[in-house]
């Protein structure tokens, strides 16, 4: 990977980049004039000098004196996302008085489907997957990094965790729902290169921020005090190096407000995929993929204030989640049919791997020093439609006529009569690309992939008109490295003893999926699955103290 | 129930100022500085603003603003305008937010299908002004995370919904 020397075309990083480097110039020269303002913000650009990310330098501590608000509970949740709103409603739930500090104006979170075992669902219909199997598997295919008591704590509590939130939906009209079709019960799914996964998948209508609202509207009508446009800047450690607070800033009046904690903070801050110079030190493997979320609030505050009160970062590098979609933005649907074994190509017109590759992994090929922006081709021939029939089943995206159809008309899949003419269409080298398909199509001819390997079945030809050509973009959704933590979630410094009073779950956490470059699927909506059972964890023990 | 009778005394009022009302937009027309309140004025009839509604509903400035009667409408005279209730305050006063709530739907027109509930659709930090503007445009706070097909069919009264968290 050789992403240090390579060109940045994402526009957006290219922007935060400047804009950092600016905003670090501006506090500079601020200090300068001034001569006595304290640099308590993050300084974001890298230094040079020691060769040290300007992140890795904790800034001074917020003067009591700037402080314009002070507030206590027993308990404060740094983050209102999916681990959060679980840790401040569990904590609620064991007695804390509960005030959660979230960045922006809402409750947000994203992800789909929530991972577990043993949900009241599953336990119903009798699917009862073999829990050290499954997180066996998990450990293997994420090359034996992970903490395993951690995985196990997952495996052994996250189908109450369902259970206790779907309780708490059902009460608005909302019940979870057991995803059927992603993965079996025994793990195997059929695919050896699409990949195989335990049935885990458990979801509501519209998604874990359905999810997550109505539980923080729980949280709220039990006392828990919601707090916006209120992101955590600086934990208060005191003398024993016990976390006794956190202080933020209000975004809107710039205000510091002091928030004590009488027995615990816990970070769930999410990850640092908006955090350009994080990733550049923890995860080089995602530089150049475009983030597929927004608002852009995920910039690591949560790691970062655990490192500068001595937190020990997990090794690096971090796992990446890098999924297929159309476009950078969420809010835009995707193109149907991700993940089908169509012709795939890169922005060269050559063919770009083995299409059965899962499509968690294709990222890793549009990242070559000519490709270095996430971007792939699926081709496709007016036989689509029966090369369905021909392609065994897999954990894909969906597609048929209909959903086909509206994305030709919203110019998500591309049309052309002549190959050439799709080759423009797509801006691709006419040439090559024509090369690549007469050849894809001798191989199909041969039903042998004798360039990468595919399995017969998954090969169909290109010949009939119209063509089609559907662009699709690796983006990243979510960094999966964090802070090291116990099975209490109780932060962990360099000599593995417990920073007291300093608690954190979901993405902020670390050690759970251990650096394994990418996050695998063994276990549908394991993520989400960690997140929400640890942040309800994580609250638990905080209430404790 | 309790909204309906809102309406009554706030409609009986409205009887009360019609008078002096119009002697005020005529002051206004020969006011040279005061092309701002005239803008306020003439928002009770334009389709562009919030207040048509509720001119239309036969409510009038005072309604909202007290001490109308005052002696002018220059702009430099805010006592004038000053508003009965500050905040969410002024807005629950006639309007029930459940009520509301319960009545804005846009049914199936979330990303999955799922309705849509301006109102109460996040846990969030939000108030009425925060979406919504009397005298001006009215500015929907959720386009800038996320546009999504039901915010292109609000009335005219809204502005066109952009993305600004890039
Ligand atoms: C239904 C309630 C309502 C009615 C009726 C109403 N206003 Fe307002 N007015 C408001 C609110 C709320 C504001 C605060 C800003 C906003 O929402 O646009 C306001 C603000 C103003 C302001 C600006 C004052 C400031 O300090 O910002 C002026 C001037 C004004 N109104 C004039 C009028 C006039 C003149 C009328 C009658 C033609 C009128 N308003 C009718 C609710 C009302
Ligand atoms: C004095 C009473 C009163 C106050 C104060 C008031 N309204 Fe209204 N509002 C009404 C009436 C009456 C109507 C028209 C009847 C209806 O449609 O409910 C109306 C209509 C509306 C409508 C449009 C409904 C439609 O049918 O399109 C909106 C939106 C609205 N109000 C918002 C607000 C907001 C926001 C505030 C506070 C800034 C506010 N109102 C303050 C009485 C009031
Ligand atoms: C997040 C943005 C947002 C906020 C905040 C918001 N509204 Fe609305 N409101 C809307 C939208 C969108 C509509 C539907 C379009 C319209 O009628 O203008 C609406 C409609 C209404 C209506 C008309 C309901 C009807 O009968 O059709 C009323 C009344 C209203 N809002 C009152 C309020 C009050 C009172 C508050 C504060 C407590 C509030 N709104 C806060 C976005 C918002
Ligand atoms: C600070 C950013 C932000 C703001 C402001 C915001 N949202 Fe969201 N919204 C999100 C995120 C993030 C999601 C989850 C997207 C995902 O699933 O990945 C979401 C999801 C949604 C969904 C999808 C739920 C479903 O059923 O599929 C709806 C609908 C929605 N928001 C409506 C609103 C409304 C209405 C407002 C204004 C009151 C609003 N949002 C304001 C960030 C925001």
């Amino acid at each position: 990977m050789n992403s240090k020397n390579k060109k940045t075309t994402d526009m957006s990083r290219r922007s935060f980049m400047k804009t950092s480097a600016m905003s670090a110039l501006g506090v500079a020269s601020a200090s300068l004039i001034s001569g006595v303002a304290p640099e308590v913000e993050a300084k974001t650009a890298l230094v040079q000098s020691n060769g040290k990310y300007g992140f890795e330098t904790p800034p001074s501590p917020i003067p009591s004196r700037m402080i314009r608000e002070f507030a206590t509970a027993d308990v404060i949740v740094v983050g209102g996302g999916i681990s959060g709103v679980m840790a401040a409603k569990s904590a609620q739930e064991n007695g804390a008085k509960v005030i959660v500090l979230q960045k922006g104006p809402v409750v947000m979170c994203h992800g789909f489907s929530m991972g577990c075992i043993d949900s009241k669902i599953q336990i119903e219909k009798n699917i009862r997957i073999n829990k050290m199997n499954a997180i066996t598997e998990l450990n293997y295919q994420s090359l034996n990094k992970p903490k395993f008591e951690l995985l196990k704590l997952w495996a052994e509590h996250s189908g109450e965790t369902f259970n206790w939130i779907d309780d708490m939906t059902t009460k608005h009209g909302v019940k979870g729902i057991f995803i059927p079709n992603a993965g079996t019960e025994s793990g195997e799914s059929g695919g050896k290169y699409w990949f195989n996964s335990y049935c885990t998948g458990h979801k509501w209508k519209g998604g874990m921020i359905v999810a997550i609202n109505l539980v923080a509207k729980e949280a709220v009508k039990a006392g828990v005090e919601f707090r916006f446009n209120t992101p955590g800047k600086q934990l208060v450690q005191d003398k024993s190096g016990r976390i006794t607070g956190v202080i933020a800033k209000h975004e809107i009046t710039g205000d510091y407000i002091q928030f004590n904690a009488k027995k615990g903070v816990i970070l769930c801050t999410g990850d640092y995929g908006n955090n350009p110079d994080m990733l550049q030190k923890y995860c080089p493997a995602a530089v150049g993929l475009k983030s597929y979320y927004t608002p852009r609030h995920n910039t690591g505050d949560g790691h970062l204030m655990g490192i500068w009160v001595g937190a020990e970062m997990e090794n690096g590098i971090h796992t990446k989640m890098a999924h297929v979609h159309s476009t950078p933005d969420f809010a835009d649907s995707d193109a149907p049919g991700r993940g089908m074994p169509w012709l795939a190509v890169q922005k060269e017109g050559k063919r770009l791997c083995n299409e059965d590759i899962p499509f968690y992994l294709m990222a890793n090929q549009t990242l070559n020093a000519t490709n270095p922006d996430g971007l792939y081709y699926n081709i496709l021939d007016s036989d689509w439609e029966e090369n369905l029939k021909q392609f065994p089943p897999r954990v894909a995206g969906a597609i048929d006529r209909q959903s086909f159809d509206e994305a030709l008309s919203r110019g998500l899949i591309i049309k052309a009569d002549k190959i050439e003419e799709l080759a423009n269409k797509l801006n691709l080298p006419a040439e090559t690309f024509s090369k690549t398909v007469a050849r894809y199509n001798e191989l199909v001819e041969k039903g042998v992939d004798e360039d990468f390997g595919k399995i017969a079945v998954d090969l169909s030809f290109i010949k009939k008109a119209p063509f089609y050509g559907i662009p699709r973009l690796c983006c990243i959704s979510a960094i999966l490295g964090g802070i090291n933590i116990n099975t209490k979630m109780q932060v962990l410094d360099k000599e593995q003893h417990i920073i007291h009073g300093l608690y954190a779950a979901g993405n902020v956490s670390g050690g759970f999926f251990g650096g394994a470059n990418d996050y695998p699927f063994p276990i549908i909506g394991l993520s989400v699955g960690r997140a929400t059972t640890f942040g309800r964890l994580a609250g638990r023990y905080a209430a404790k103290g | 129930m309790m909204i309906f009778t809102k309406y009554l005394t706030a409609i009986l009022s409205t009887f009360l100022v019609i008078f002096s009302l119009s002697g005020h937009v005529d002051a206004g027309e020969k006011d040279n500085s005061s092309q701002t309140v005239k803008h306020y004025y003439d928002s009770i009839k334009s389709e562009n603003n919030l207040a048509k509604v509720h001119g239309d509903a036969g409510l009038s400035c005072i309604d909202c603003h007290s001490d109308y009667t005052a002696k002018g409408n220059s702009k430099s005279d805010t006592s004038v305008l000053k508003l009965k209730s500050s905040g969410d305050e002024l807005c629950l006063k006639c309007h029930d937010l459940k009520e509301v709530d319960n009545k804005v739907v846009y049914k199936g027109q979330g990303p999955s299908g799922a309705d849509v509930r301006p109102h109460s659709q996040h846990v969030a930090d939000i108030h009425c002004a925060t979406c919504h503007s009397m005298h001006r445009k009215s500015n929907l706070m959720c386009a800038k995370c996320h546009v999504q097909k039901w915010m292109k069919t609000l009335p005219k009264r809204w502005n066109t919904p952009l993305k600004t968290e890039n």
